[in-house]
């Protein structure tokens, strides 16, 4: 799990689909390229690049980013890496120390999506307030005002309620223990 | 706050390692022995798995938006003409 924390305090950071604008045009032509060259098609361009946009900005909102190359040297960097991982099914060890900072990306179970699909439309509003405090760069002050809360105090309430409402849904869905673990 | 919502605070601060060492290990000791504790651990992880998967799916979701922005946009016809000449050309040139 990724959170923001205190970055919001230090620094102000786009939102994802602005640095996704910012980003793209720069960056895709260098993706296409790799990939064509790589015997991949545009649709898999695209959807690696979007996993490498992905990862690259989740790092940059937990700070974890030590630029020594610019945006799009380390997102192409991020493709490769990432198409290797698809063609090959394994992970490259590396001696590039950058390798070893991108996750792997563990895919989410059938049980995971099933959940998923269900707190979209049933636990929606705390799924997306959750979302706002874990990954959205907003600390609880912002919060607290963006949502019209009375203070940080009664943000932070709101914030547990719904990690007890969501986790009472999930007990709902009747899923028993062991269903956790396939 | 009542103490159900403290015990959930306490369990991300579990989670996440932000309790003092000792609290920590203290912590892990008492959800060996209160399975109940212990399944309550279980499922505030997997709701953060959920939380993780459910802004991915987000992002993804804003990429998507931003390359059909692109793509389809009739002043980026000239980015759209490089991106289709690339897959045009023999990938061994």
């Amino acid at each position: 799990m990724r959170i923001a924390k205190d970055v919001a305090e230090r620094i102000e950071l786009p939102t994802a689909k602005d640095f996704f604008e910012a980003i793209y045009k720069k960056a895709f032509p260098k993706t296409a390229r790799y990939i064509h060259h790589s015997g991949g098609n545009l649709e898999e361009a695209k959807d690696i690049f979007h996993d490498a946009l992905i990862i690259y900005y989740e790092k940059l909102v937990a700070g974890k980013l030590r630029l020594e190359k610019s945006e799009d040297v380390y997102i192409l960097g991020i493709v490769r890496h990432l198409w290797l991982r698809k063609i090959e099914k394994l992970t490259y060890p590396s001696s590039d120390e950058s390798w070893d900072l991108i996750p792997v990306y563990k895919d989410p179970t059938i049980n995971e999506l099933t959940l998923l699909k269900f707190l979209e439309t049933a636990g929606k509003k705390c799924m997306q307030l959750l979302d706002g405090f874990y990954y959205k760069n907003r600390n609880l002050k912002n919060i607290s005002a963006e949502l019209g809360y009375v203070n940080e105090h009664s943000a932070a309430v709101q914030k547990y309620k719904c990690l007890e409402k969501i986790r009472k849904e999930i007990k709902q869905k009747s899923m028993t223990y062991e269903d956790f673990f396939k | 706050m009542r103490t159900s919502l403290n015990e959930i605070s306490e369990i991300e601060k579990f989670l996440l390692h932000e309790l003092p060492p000792e609290k920590q290990v203290l912590f892990q000791a008492k959800a060996v022995l209160d399975k109940n504790l212990k399944m309550k651990i279980f499922l505030q992880k997997k709701i953060y798995r959920l939380l993780d998967l459910f802004h991915k799916k987000q992002l993804r979701k804003q990429a998507e938006e931003v390359h059909s922005a692109i793509m389809n946009n009739p002043g980026e016809s000239a980015f759209r003409a490089e991106i289709l000449a690339i897959f045009k050309q023999d990938p061994n040139d």
